[in-house]
């Protein structure tokens, strides 16, 4: 008996002295806690690192923000996927309130305001960490990484305030309308949470402000190492100044400071030869390029943030004949250049079906040289001569695959590029070109097709050119706005671009390639900005601030999911997604929603 | 061991003062024949070996019992058993060793046959004695007693009635009894079961089939922490026995609940193998669905599909404060108490074996559009494909993916004891095929249970637990095929993976080929045990420690097979790994004091208890295998630093005391008072530790003079009334009360490096505490007819509050996203309040040999949110990927989780009703959507109508709570034959079939039904009694339903989702005793089993038995795995 009196005493000691004072409180293994992180200037940096990748998360550059974002609004893009009610709407210019499609609005607002909380997490830290760690020497880098962080606040809250704002200021008008919520800090109570919308004019200048906070700290930053060279630099963010200046209408400060990226930064427009591939991934960061994102090939689907690469091409990647002569997609392939832009590249040639190549080999690859089908050798001879002879702006080429005449590699070898869409029973037959900025001529990563590498440029020099050019417009000085303009027309069509060529615009109302478009024809800088920065996911903006939604979509009539719906007091602003209304009562929605 | 079992009670005057006082479970005296004396057979050739030194008697006789067929015959108060003795005698005839084993003492012996009689008397009394109890006025009367299922019940008491004179039953439910001239009738009675009487007459042989008793009132229900007299509860105990779940085709204990107690809401809305039930009790008290605490024999454990239900002995069901609040935080979801079989003292080695084999197939599926009827409808709608008026294919996607699949399971159990030990090993094994194509569930599980005696105040006792789980889950697409068209086929054998690519113009995949392109191989494991000490130190005092532990892992891997559909393609050879171990450690000790003085009966119980417990789990990827499927990453080409993994480490803690009162007076009056004191680690500061105090009593009025034995109708009154606070941490994850940075993204600045990024990860709130539920509960015990008809009512009020929720952060914050998951504020934001009322009713009764029983309960609970957050503050659940917003609201002042819409007003019958309405799209053929109301400049409502149909005109649509749920149990045995019906259901309920949208319409590039061509305006129809899918325009341009009528989250879609449903139908056969006697078994019994028999109701999806959560339920989509129907053949044997 004793024994067991013994056994159950030593169980009792055994299970009271296994808990010691501190038994309830554990440490937290799967996180870090703000008491005990950041403390050390590299680990500040790890901050730093999130602002960036989450510039190529999934509702941004990483998949959604050309196919599902700016081509369907501005129209680059016409639909091969048409199963979509809520993907039909944008491309018709018609988003419904509760379209939570898996693109457009719902993850362009989520991820940028996620890019405002990366940045007010960081301008949170550095206070903190410059009472309680700081070391000698590291006010410079400490600046810099605020700089930074100024900087991605602002292009988050630019990229809001483009697609969820009321309006752009247009002529003056505009600025009391609703902008977007601005959040400085990083709330800790729900409360905090429920931001009311600015109005237009407090937003860019909220934006301004944080840009002008970043030209300050980064002042000296005029290059960064090898390591680090996608980061941004003082050119960049002054050149992000100019833009945003523009974007809200104040000229005579956008034309001070784009200046000073003209003259200062050593960047200039590259020849033509690198241009027309430099979308391409290669020649990452060259002469031209003021911000751009870097990606690197990695395993992950590139979604939120968490690959280095990206998948936004994988729904734009052009149609191809297979080695075997197959019609097929090098990716998903949801969408195509809508046709009127060629129209406005000066192509006018009629469509018409292929017919079968008669001098086809089946026993040989399918290829340009061994095409399973075709156009007229006249189609074909034309449209390789147009490339070179300024018949066509030879950008349509820069921009986009011509079906039969342009290759991709797309299956481990070069393969004839097909149309996407080749007929509809509304519409008819089509061109059909694909996009080809930011594709990769050098193969498919190697996840499912799904991982793309080129470079994406965020500001390069011939946006800056077009932008000081119209600062120089709209502040009395014709005369070097018509040179700014031609310098990247020039360029365009392989002329060495300071100097006066035969495809020189005479005067700033000259007719431009896009004849049979009341709204470009005699434009050039509009007509310039839309050809030459195609397919970089500007020209919506441009849309918004000049007001051409409905000559636009007279212009384009209509996708193939049907015609475009376009309403001024409506179709500029997109809605603000039913999630937002769904958790924050003090959220305002756009009119019309 | 001792061999011999029966109890004899004589009545000859000497014999019986020498039985009086024989211990039973040591001694059992068998008379048989009356020439015992005549035939000296057994004791001349019988031989005994015997090697014993400094021996108790005891241990001898036992020895010589062991080796031989003797049996001893003595008083104890004549034969000193603890005598020791040495002895030592090889293979001798027991005439040689009785005289050296009681040399010099002045026990006297004599042998009969096989029985050896011990005594002081003079050797001719004893002689008389024996000779006489077998004389001619006796006579003999044997039979079996069995249970209704038939199996034997060894123990049971047979008295001859008025008298004390009787004998117990042994192992095999037999008994043999020597009856005087002129007796009347036998009573037979057990533990538990309605005693019987049966009149003697001339009958020599008697079986008695006992039921048990219609209310247990002496029945001894487990409770937390120890066990009280049923007859003793002031709370509210459902008690379940095994018997009532016997055999089912459960996957888990809540789904074998489901319908056999009031205020126990379950529900299965999954045909999935393996997988598990929703339940609720007592009405949802919060957001985070207050699952309840499960305990297995004394310890926290999982009941769910790696828990062998046929392990299980009872049940008991903890449903108000006062009985749960001794688990204090953990309880408020209600405690379900399982007690697994343990042996039984004194029953020789008892062997079940039970088996059942069948087949399970849907109960519902719908039938998709053939290639003709699809490319009809799709022309309709003006799309066109050149390829498919050539086409052959007609692939009938629902009969690719589902089959009929088999299921069959097979338990092994051994069971006994001897006065020292128990014992109860099983073993089982369960295959469930699921209807989906390569789609399984594998059980192997053991239990070993034992307890043991090592001295009269101190006993141990264990318990352990293995299982290991196998299972083939879903592919890539789950729930029904719509996403699929007639117009592919499955295979194609030229292509990459040998499946067939998807046609043009469709972005689908093909779901055979989902199905298998992934080889699965998930494993997981549980063990789980514990050891008990208990030290009875004094009398009514008694110290228990339990130590007790589990671990459980998962070793997952799935690889990625290639395939090429076409659009979707994986060209990359892929394995993922995942492992995880957990392991919890668990320790209590428990004081309990329980005495008598007079009338006043008092037990008090302390503990203490502390917990501790750790995980872990590895997450990893590798590509790139040349030959493949591989089970390791060895044979990966890819380059190790680009391969995936990530790790978690996590640990929990808590610390408890508690304490219980319960006082006694007169069996009439009782009170029980506990409290219990919880520490978690989840929790910082002031919140660290709660306290659950609770109050309840009883008053058993028919024990009251005035009623006791007055009224023959009543046979028992109790009202009973509690009151108490239990605990809940909710789903509350790990540090919630820190804010947090984690990894979060990677990118790259020179296209060469990958840099990692940082972020915040969590929502911090340091003042998160336990939410609180306080329940007041009203009970009233009635029994009629000597508990024949036995009815419980019970009333509760149970107020939740400082409800935890996680509310999803508005997108504009910022934060809340990780990773593609998300995290939400965690907060204590909320009350919520159910009422209820439940009746629990049996009938019990057998006519002849007719036996039957009905139990019914019926549950009513009204829920209503009180209190959400901040006033204002919505929570939005549900949906449907083919719907513009979500289905379900909660809000206060309604109950949760109601379905939140536009009100349908029928359809419009003219394009000019239309253009009159606020529609401004709408045209004949649409959905009339009721405009109530309207914003007014600065977006506030203003509570009318104005014309138009927006957000203000959303309202409630629908209520997925039933007001009704209710179980039918029938149990009828005639003879051999059982029969037993189960029957559910609810009344009184909203479901939101979702599938319209889909079942009506062609939505996206997906399939639909003929539906599709009853709808208004379809091709040459008129308006039908459904919404049209399209409109066409004043241009000929098809628009596909411009009004939102398959879109749109409206009344259009709420059905009444009242059901009854007969769950499960089992018929018995039990073979007669003698039959199975003669092939070695005490028990066979065979069975048809089915259950989802049929379903009475009006709703027009697949089943009306959905689950959901508490914020979303009632919502049936495209996702859902059919529920299934199973008929099955089993078989029960004993021996």
């Amino acid at each position: 008996m004793k024994k067991y009196i013994s056994l159950i005493l030593m169980i009792i000691v055994a299970g009271m002295t296994g808990c010691k004072k501190d038994f309830l409180d554990k440490p937290n293994y799967g996180a870090l806690s703000p008491a005990d992180f950041p403390r050390t200037i590299d680990q500040v940096e790890l901050f730093v690192n999130t602002m960036y990748a989450n510039q190529h998360s999934f509702g941004l550059y990483g998949h959604a923000i050309f196919a599902q974002g700016f081509y369907p609004l501005e129209h680059s893009s016409d639909q091969d996927w048409i199963n979509d009610a809520w993907w039909n709407n944008i491309h018709q210019n018609n988003v419904m309130p509760g379209d939570n499609g898996e693109g457009g609005a719902v993850n362009i607002w989520r991820d940028c305001a996620h890019g405002v909380t990366a940045a007010n997490t960081l301008l949170q830290i550095i206070p903190d960490y410059k009472t309680k760690y700081e070391k000698q020497g590291e006010d410079d880098e400490l600046n810099l990484i605020e700089g930074q962080a100024y900087y991605m606040r602002a292009w988050n809250r630019m990229m809001l305030l483009g697609f969820f704002g009321e309006t752009f200021i247009t002529n003056g008008q505009g600025g009391d309308k609703l902008g977007i919520p601005l959040i400085d800090n990083v709330a800790t109570t729900i409360q905090e949470m429920y931001v009311k919308r600015a109005t237009v004019k407090e937003s860019w200048d909220a934006i301004i402000a944080d840009l002008q906070q970043a030209e300050t700290l980064l002042a000296n930053k005029l290059s960064w190492d090898d390591a680090n060279k996608s980061k941004v630099t003082i050119w960049g963010i002054k050149a992000l100044l100019g833009k945003v200046l523009i974007y809200s209408e104040n000229f005579a400060d956008a034309k001070t400071i784009l200046k000073e990226v003209i003259d200062g930064s050593g960047k200039t427009l590259v020849d033509f030869n690198i241009y027309k591939d430099m979308f391409l991934g290669r020649y990452e960061n060259n002469d031209e390029s003021l911000i751009e994102i870097s990606y690197k090939q990695d395993a992950g689907w590139s979604t939120w943030g968490a690959s280095t690469a990206n998948n936004a091409p994988m729904m734009f990647e052009p149609a191809v004949y297979s080695p075997d002569g197959q019609r097929t997609y090098a990716s998903w392939t949801n969408v195509f250049v809508h046709d009127a832009n060629l129209k406005r590249f000066g192509f006018n040639e009629p469509t018409a079906a292929p017919t079968p190549n008669p001098a086809y080999d089946p026993s040989k690859p399918c290829d340009l040289s061994n095409m399973i089908e075709k156009r007229s050798d006249a189609f074909l001879a034309m449209s390789i001569a147009a490339k070179t002879d300024g018949s066509v702006d030879p950008r349509m080429w820069v921009c986009s695959f011509q079906p039969w005449v342009d290759s991709y590699n797309a299956f481990g070898q070069m393969c004839a590029v097909a149309p996407v869409e080749q007929a509809d029973a509304t519409i008819g037959l089509f061109h059909s070109f694909s996009f080809r900025k930011y594709t990769n001529l050098d193969g498919r990563g190697p996840d499912n097709g799904m991982n793309y590498t080129s470079q994406m440029y965020l500001m390069r020099m011939a946006d800056v050119y077009l932008l000081y050019a119209e600062a120089c417009a709209k502040t009395g000085d014709p005369v070097t706005a018509l040179e700014y303009i031609n310098k990247v027309h020039r360029r365009a069509y392989n002329k060495p671009f300071n100097t006066p060529s035969s495809v020189d615009y005479v005067n700033l109302t000259d007719a431009t390639k896009a004849g049979d478009d009341p709204s470009l024809k005699n434009d050039p800088l509009k007509y310039e900005r839309w050809a030459e920065l195609f397919g970089e996911g500007g020209w919506w903006f441009d849309v918004c601030r000049w007001k051409l939604g409905a000559a636009q979509a007279a212009y384009f009539v209509k996708v193939r999911s049907g015609s475009i719906k376009w309403d001024d007091a409506r179709s500029y602003a997109q809605p603000i997604p039913t999630s937002e209304f769904e958790s924050n009562p003090n959220m305002v929605q756009n009119p019309g929603y | 061991m001792k061999k011999t079992f029966d109890l004899w009670m004589y009545s000859h005057p000497t014999l019986k003062k020498l039985i009086m006082e024989l211990k039973i479970a040591f001694l059992i005296i068998l008379v048989s024949v009356s020439n015992a004396l005549a035939i000296p057979t057994y004791s001349q050739v019988a031989k005994v070996s015997l090697d014993m030194k400094n021996t108790s008697l005891e241990k001898v006789m036992d020895e010589i019992e062991s080796q031989s067929e003797f049996y001893f015959i003595f008083n104890q108060k004549q034969i000193d058993v603890n005598r020791v003795v040495d002895i030592q005698e090889d293979n001798k005839l027991i005439t040689d060793i009785l005289p050296e084993l009681f040399k010099g003492t002045n026990v006297n012996y004599l042998i009969f046959d096989k029985k050896i009689l011990l005594t002081t008397d003079p050797l001719e009394n004893s002689l008389l004695a024996f000779e006489s109890g077998i004389g001619s006025q006796q006579k003999q009367i044997t039979g079996t007693v069995t249970a209704k299922d038939g199996s034997p019940i060894p123990g049971v008491n047979i008295v001859i009635t008025g008298t004390t004179h009787g004998a117990i039953t042994d192992i095999d439910g037999k008994y043999t009894i020597e009856v005087p001239q002129g007796s009347k009738s036998l009573t037979f009675s057990f533990i538990g079961m309605e005693p019987q009487e049966i009149s003697i007459g001339t009958l020599i042989q008697i079986n008695v089939t006992l039921s048990e008793s219609a209310i247990g009132l002496n029945e001894v229900v487990v409770v937390g922490y120890g066990t009280q007299k049923k007859s003793d509860l002031t709370g509210t105990i459902t008690s379940i026995k095994s018997e009532t779940l016997k055999d089912l085709p459960v996957k888990s204990l809540a789904e074998a609940i489901q319908g056999q107690a009031a205020g126990v809401y379950v529900t299965k809305g999954s045909g999935e193998p393996g997988v598990g039930s929703d339940i609720i009790i007592r009405g949802a008290g919060s957001i985070n669905g207050l699952a309840p605490l499960y305990i297995v024999d004394g310890v926290a454990s999982g009941t769910g599909n790696n828990f062998n239900m046929s392990d299980v002995e009872s049940i008991e069901i903890l449903k108000d404060a006062s009985s749960a609040a001794i688990y204090g935080v953990e309880a408020a979801g209600g405690v379900i108490l399982v007690t697994t079989k343990h042996g039984k003292s004194g029953e020789k080695m008892h062997v079940d074996f039970n088996a059942y084999y069948g087949s399970r197939s849907a109960v519902n599926l719908p039938s998709l559009l053939n290639s003709a009827d699809y490319i009809k409808a799709r022309k309709v709608l003006g799309v066109d494909n050149a390829s498919w008026d050539n086409s052959t294919l007609n692939t009938n996607w629902i009969s690719e993916v589902y089959q009929p699949a088999t299921e069959q399971k097979y338990d092994l159990s051994l069971s006994g004891g001897n006065e020292k030990s128990t014992y109860y090993i099983s073993a089982g094994y369960l295959k469930e095929d699921g209807i989906r194509r390569n789609n399984w569930f594998e059980r192997y599980n053991l239990r070993m249970n034992s307890d043991h005696k090592l001295s009269d105040n101190f006993t141990i006792g264990q318990y352990l637990y293995l299982s290991k789980t196998k299972n083939n889950p879903v592919g890539d697409t789950y729930g029904i095929p719509y996403r699929s068209i007639p117009l592919m086929a499955v295979y194609d054998p030229t292509r990459v993976g040998g499946w067939a690519a998807v046609p043009d113009g469709f972005q689908g995949g093909n779901p055979v080929g989902d199905a298998e392109v992934h080889v699965y191989n998930n494993n997981d494991w549980n063990i789980e045990g514990n050891f008990f000490a208990d030290w009875k130190i004094i009398k009514g005092l008694d110290l228990r420690a339990t130590g007790s532990g589990s671990m459980n892992g998962s070793d997952n891997s799935n690889f990625n097979l290639l395939y090429d559909y076409g659009i979707l393609k994986n060209d990359i050879p892929k394995l993922e790994k995942y492992l995880s171990r957990n392991e919890l450690i668990k320790g209590d000790l428990v004081l309990t004091f329980d005495r008598t003085f007079g009338k006043h009966d008092i037990k008090a119980m302390v503990g203490w208890e502390g917990a501790k417990s750790n995980g872990t789990d590895i997450d990893a990827s590798a590509s790139g295998f040349p030959v493949y499927p591989m089970p390791s990453f060895n044979t990966s080409t890819q380059n190790v630093n680009n391969r995936y993994a990530t790790a978690d480490y996590g640990v929990g803690t808590s610390l408890s005391q508690f304490g219980r009162l319960n006082y006694n007076y007169a069996e009439k009056y009782l009170l029980q008072a506990t409290v219990r004191r919880d520490g978690t680690n989840k929790f910082i500061g002031k919140n660290q530790y709660g306290i659950f105090p609770s109050v309840s009593a009883a008053w058993k009025i028919s024990e009251e003079s005035f009623l006791k034995d007055k009224i023959d109708w009543l046979s028992n009154l109790k009202i009973r009334a509690g009151w108490g606070v239990l605990g809940s941490i909710g789903s509350v994850g790990d540090f919630i009360y820190q804010s947090a940075y984690q990894s979060y993204n990677v990118t790259s600045y020179d296209g060469v490096n990958a840099v990692t990024g940082w972020a915040i990860s969590n929502f911090a709130n340091s003042d998160i505490r336990w939410e609180k539920v306080t329940t007041k509960n009203l009970g009233f015990d009635f029994g009629f007819l000597k508990n024949k008809l036995s009815l419980a009512v019970e009333i509760y009020d149970k107020q939740t509050s400082d409800m935890i929720y996680t509310i999803a952060l508005p997108p504009s914050s910022g934060q809340g996203y990780y990773n593609g998951g998300g995290y939400g504020a965690t907060i204590n934001i909320g009350k919520i309040s159910n009422r209820g009322l439940e009746f629990e009713g049996v009938w019990k009764d057998k006519i002849g040999e007719f036996s039957y029983s009905v139990g019914a309960n019926a549950s009513f609970n009204k829920n209503k949110v009180i209190q959400i957050g901040d006033k204002g503050a919505l929570i939005y659940q549900g949906g449907a990927t083919w719907l513009s917003s979500s289905i379900s609201r909660t809000e206060d002042g309604y109950p949760m989780g109601q379905f939140y819409g536009y009100k349908v007003d029928g359809i419009f019958k003219t394009d000019a009703d239309a253009a009159a309405s606020a529609q401004p799209n709408a045209k004949a053929g649409d959905l009339i959507y009721r405009d109530i109301n309207g914003f007014d400049a600065n977006g506030n409502l203003t509570g009318k109508p104005d014309g138009k149909i927006d957000d203000a005109d959303k309202t409630y649509i629908g209520n997925p709570w039933p007001k009704c749920y209710y179980g039918i149990n029938i149990s009828v045995a005639f003879k051999g034959f059982d029969l037993k019906a189960f029957f559910q259901g609810q009344a009184g309920v909203d479901l939101f079939n979702a599938t319209k949208g889909i079942r009506d319409n062609f939505y996206a590039d997906w399939n639909t039904t003929s539906e599709i061509f009853n709808t208004s305006n379809f091709g040459n129809n008129v308006i039908t009694n459904l919404p049209s899918v399209y409109q066409t325009s004043s241009t000929g341009e098809i628009l596909p339903d411009p009004n939102g009528n398959y879109k749109n989250v409206s009344s259009f879609f709420v059905e009444n989702g009242s059901y009854l449903k007969l769950k499960d139908l089992q018929l018995g056969y039990t073979l007669p005793a003698n039959v199975s006697k003669r092939i070695g078994l005490s028990l066979v019994r065979i069975y048809l089993e089915a259950s989802n028999l049929f379903t009475i109701t009006k709703y027009t999806g697949l089943d009306p038995e959905l689950g959901g959560g508490v914020t979303g339920r009632g919502i049936e989509t495209d996702g859902m795995y059919p529920t299934t129907r199973f008929i099955s053949l089993g078989l029960n044997l004993s021996f």
